[in-house]
């Protein structure tokens, strides 16, 4: 019987393949899933981190907001996770808002801010109090979605769904207001 | 005491300092309350000087209640000037007349016809004679 080469090496390199695929797995398998897992995690760490960061936003010379914060770092979608920060926002006629919060959201592209954890907003005479805020760059407005309390000077208030405009400077609540109006004057010959 | 105000939504102008409100709005201050579809406040120095009401006006201030087709409120005076179908009753008796003026806390009503019109004053007498409408002058 002659012996014939090429089927055997055929069979030969067939079995060095599927053994090699059963070699693979049985390490994967061997190495527990709790490593696979931590080694993903340690990729998504931030890779920048700047100390007191200022970003300036202008529109024809004009500065429109200034954004500071204690700490930024940078997330891998490119978004800047800040510590402590606080937004300064000016009005066209040049009155200033105030927003801090304990952390905040900024994205480069965009240029919007979100802010998260106690955000107040301080306002002429009026300091509101929320959990969270949005600011649009592109339509320049200030969005808090959810509940917020005003303290002013003689005025308190409350409701939910608010829109600062900040080039038209105005406010409008969406979703029920509730204004209550401590300065009014003693009406005249009201009763002691 | 305090001015409140409730609405569904709410407008604020910070630069003519002016504030619409929209949707159930609701005034209260110490036992005067008017209930309209929209309402204007308008403020000086913070303060509510004086507010226009329009739309399914209702107001109430203790056995006193009214409405019209508009109202302004005088803040600091407590003037309620109803205008347009304006009436007020308390207790069976009632008044009509193309405007009223209604001082909220000095119990002064002041009823003004529509120009060559007339007023309509309807006074009824309870069981021991007495009128229910206490002193007001009547134009």
């Amino acid at each position: 019987m002659r012996f014939s080469f090429w089927p055997w090496l055929k069979w030969a390199s067939l079995l060095l393949s599927v053994g090699s695929i059963v070699i693979a797995i049985t390490l994967m398998w061997l190495q527990s899933p709790q490593e696979v897992a931590v080694e993903e995690t340690q990729v998504e760490k931030p890779q920048t981190k700047v100390e007191s960061p200022l970003i300036v936003e202008r529109k024809d010379g004009k500065v429109i907001w200034q954004l500071k914060a204690e700490e930024a770092k940078q997330q891998l979608d490119g978004q800047m996770n800040l510590v402590s920060p606080t937004l300064s926002l000016f009005t066209q006629s040049g009155d200033k808002i105030t927003i801090d919060s304990k952390q905040a959201w900024f994205n480069p592209l965009s240029r919007d801010i979100r802010f998260e954890d106690q955000v107040n907003v301080v306002y002429d005479l009026w300091h509101l109090t929320t959990d969270m805020m949005i600011y649009t760059s592109a339509t320049d407005v200030l969005h808090v979605p959810e509940k917020f309390n005003i303290k002013g000077e003689s005025m308190s208030a409350r409701g939910k769904n608010m829109r600062l405009h900040r080039q038209r400077e105005e406010i409008i609540v969406d979703e029920g207001i509730w204004i209550q109006d401590n300065s009014s004057p003693q009406w005249q010959g009201a009763k002691p | 005491g305090p001015v409140e105000i409730e609405s569904g939504k709410m407008t604020f102008f910070h630069k003519t300092s002016q504030a619409e409100f929209i949707g159930k709005v609701q005034l209260t201050r110490d036992d005067f309350q008017l209930h309209c579809d929209k309402l204007i406040a308008y403020y000086k120095n913070n303060q509510l000087d004086h507010a226009e009401a329009f739309g399914n006006i209702k107001l109430k201030q203790g056995k006193i209640t009214g409405s019209s087709n508009k109202a302004v409120l005088d803040q600091v005076k407590g003037k309620l000037t109803l205008i347009g179908n304006a009436s007020l009753q308390q207790q069976g008796s009632r008044i009509q007349g193309e405007t009223i003026i209604h001082y909220i806390n000095q119990e002064k009503t002041i009823v003004q016809p529509k120009a060559g019109g007339r007023t309509h004053m309807v006074i009824e007498s309870d069981q021991n004679g007495s009128t229910p409408m206490s002193g007001g002058s009547k134009k």
